[in-house]
């Protein structure tokens, strides 16, 4: 950001001095517990108490089938909800940009506004909706499509599934629709003009030029999905476990330390990369052309 | 020597192109409607092939709303669209031979020029339409058609207002339409570099040879560039022709204020025979010409264009001058500006004469006002 003052002598310094406070803070509270997090995932712990660096943490991780698996359905869970919610919020994006006229703003505010919601409550809702005899065992039972209760809908990865893209759609949606926003809806039109059918403007123009925000989403929220623990703790029982649940069972419960802490910075790891290559990803459409 | 206005009517018969030439495109009593807003009210015209034709009005006049109808960007509630006979009114925009040339010019910004004039012929290639090979040949020929070869592997950003303009008419002519259509292309530009485009689309439309139609609030640019212009007003044509007979025999009084500047002296219709004449003030004056909906002992304007008036010192032949007092004369560079008000009534007359033989007159003098009668105009008042 650049200061406002004019150019010249002092700006520098008076620019270091704005950045001071924020700068201090974050280095305080994130890198200082992240070096803690890496240090404690090389020490060795045992009963006897900590000694000595090693790197069996990780050794146990990577070598237990188990915790493998459980990667990978972690990344399976966070891979489906956000394709759903992609597919959710791209034509919403688009509708609310371009198609809805004078409720563009209302149906924005209720988008931001479900988001408001306490997610405790949230998933209790739909604990209540998904369960036993929960509103939709219950409807489907009523209108005789089933004669015995569905237990699957709940605590399954499906539920996980459900209530993770519901409680993060609004991230999805609203990146990508202020980068729709900021298309000229004479492009679209010149697009049909120039005789492309909808398919055509849709691969053509408006994802290329909704990219961006699609960019955006992805750090946002498919990278936060792999750390995951709240909802597939209350809707996902055994069969929707995912790694952060780990994560929280071995410091909270079991005390491992030093494992839970390698499989926090594995996860940060890949956080990491799956960042950098949005951020790639992001450039390679041409980010600067819609600022252009 | 006197002679009635001619082809100034608003009938659908008026409204057909010179010669005798099938139209390219046909309106037909075109009415749209934005809730109680009626935006385009019954307009009916037809456009010959290579006819560059301009919609010509204020903003909200329904001008670029017809020209929407017309690209099938809009549906209208009654009233039909033909295109080259056929019935277009329900075609979606990508079905249409039209293509639109945008005042934002609208480039797709995550493509090169190169890409952005294929993306037309492309389509058609795909629709089996084009044959294989073809869209490189027509893409290096648009951007020939327009001087841009030279930048055929920028991107939109890296080019100035008029480069962007010039690649957005090659992407619209690449597609070969029957009908290009234009909303207000140079409204974004700076005035030099807008006569320049002037010409330059001439130029162009002369080469290529397709229908234009123009939309613009810019009467210099409608008059210096159309075969027809269609002057409209709150969703009507008021006036449809050459510019020249706008100009000098406009129909309505809307369209004397509008295309240049007129002196409009509220007088009564005296006579209406070979030639016409007003009554003001008591005194008898003569008009050459009358617009067809002035009817004898009516309300009337009488037009007198500033650069056809000169002030004179003497009184001239009767019904061919008023008496004068300055008020104001403001030099113009190639012409001088008199302020000047009619004795008497005291309506204002503004009077442009040639800087090289202005008279010296200043505030306060008195002159006649004079002009030749078939320079007069009679017009109903509103």
């Amino acid at each position: 950001m650049r200061a406002r003052a004019a150019p010249g002598r002092g700006a520098g310094a008076r620019a270091a001095g704005f950045l001071a406070a924020p700068v201090g803070v974050l280095a305080l509270l994130f890198v200082g517990p992240i070096a803690i997090l890496l240090l404690m995932s090389f020490l060795r712990m045992s009963i006897a108490g900590s000694g000595g660096f090693t790197l069996d943490n990780y050794g146990a991780i990577l070598r237990d089938p188990l915790y493998l698996r459980i990667l990978a359905r972690t990344g399976a869970i966070a891979t489906v909800a956000m394709l759903a919610m992609l597919a959710l919020s791209i034509p919403l994006g688009y509708v609310l940009a371009f198609r809805v006229g004078r409720l563009e703003l209302p149906l924005l505010l209720a988008l931001v506004l479900s988001d408001e919601l306490n997610p405790l409550i949230r998933i209790y809702s739909w604990r209540m909706l998904l369960g036993r005899n929960g509103l939709v065992n219950s409807a489907l039972l009523a209108l005789g499509v089933i004669h015995r209760p569905i237990d699957a809908l709940l605590f399954s990865s499906v539920a996980v599934v459900i209530v993770l893209s519901v409680s993060w759609v609004p991230y999805v949606a609203i990146p990508i629709y202020a980068s729709m926003k900021a298309i000229d809806p004479n492009v679209l039109e010149a697009a049909r003009d120039l005789g492309a059918g909808f398919g055509t403007v849709l691969r053509r123009i408006l994802l290329p030029l909704a990219a961006p925000g699609i960019f955006v989403s992805l750090i946002l929220v498919y990278i936060p999905l792999f750390a995951e623990f709240a909802t597939p703790a209350l809707v996902g029982g055994t069969s929707g476990y995912m790694i952060g649940n780990v994560i929280q069972e071995q410091i909270l419960e079991v005390g491992n330390w030093g494992v839970g802490s390698a499989m926090s910075f594995l996860l940060l790891l890949l956080s990491g990369v799956l960042a950098a290559v949005s951020y790639r990803l992001s450039r390679l459409s041409r980010i600067e052309a819609v600022r252009g | 020597m006197g002679r009635r206005a001619e082809g100034t009517t608003r009938s659908v018969e008026g409204a057909a192109p010179a010669g005798g030439l099938e139209p390219v495109v046909e309106v037909v009593e075109v009415t749209k409607r934005f809730g109680e807003v009626v935006a385009v009210d019954r307009v009916s015209f037809s456009i010959a092939q290579g006819e560059f034709f301009s919609l010509l009005g204020p903003s909200g006049c329904g001008k670029t709303t017809t020209l929407r109808i017309l690209a099938g960007f809009e549906r209208p509630d009654a009233g039909r669209v033909l295109i080259d006979g056929r019935d277009a009114s329900v075609l979606p925009p990508h079905r249409r031979d039209t293509n639109m040339v945008f005042q934002s010019y609208a480039l797709f910004p995550h493509m090169t020029v190169r890409e952005n004039v294929a993306f037309g012929p492309r389509r058609k290639e795909r629709r089996r339409l084009l044959a294989r090979g073809e869209v490189d040949r027509i893409v290096r020929e648009a951007l020939a058609t327009v001087r841009m070869e030279a930048f055929a592997d920028r991107y939109p950003r890296e080019l100035s207002g008029g480069q962007q303009q010039r690649v957005a008419l090659a992407r619209a002519l690449a597609n070969r339409p029957r009908v290009l259509l234009l909303d207000e292309p140079l409204g974004a530009l700076d005035l030099k570099l807008r006569q320049e485009m002037q010409f330059e689309l001439k130029r162009i439309q002369r080469e290529v040879g397709i229908s234009f139609v123009y939309v613009t609030h810019d009467q210099g640019e409608a008059l210096t560039m159309s075969d027809r212009v269609a002057v409209m007003n709150a969703g009507r044509i008021e006036h449809l022709g050459p510019p020249e007979e706008v100009y000098e025999r406009p129909a309505t009084a809307f369209v004397a204020g509008f295309i240049g500047s007129a002196n409009l002296l509220p007088c009564r219709v005296a006579g209406l025979g070979s030639e016409a004449a007003a009554e003001l003030d008591g005194r008898r004056l003569r008009a050459g010409a009358h617009a067809p909906g002035c009817r004898a002992g009516a309300d009337a304007l009488l037009m007198l264009r500033p650069e056809h008036l000169r002030l004179v010192a003497e009184e001239p032949s009767p019904g061919c001058g008023l008496p004068v007092r300055v008020l104001d004369r403001t030099f113009q560079g190639p012409e001088v500006r008199f302020q000047t008000a009619v004795e008497g009534s005291g309506p204002e007359l503004v009077v442009l004469a040639p800087a090289v033989e202005a008279p010296a007159l200043g505030p306060g003098d008195r002159a006649w006002a004079t002009w030749r009668p078939e320079r007069a105009y009679l017009l109903p008042r509103d």
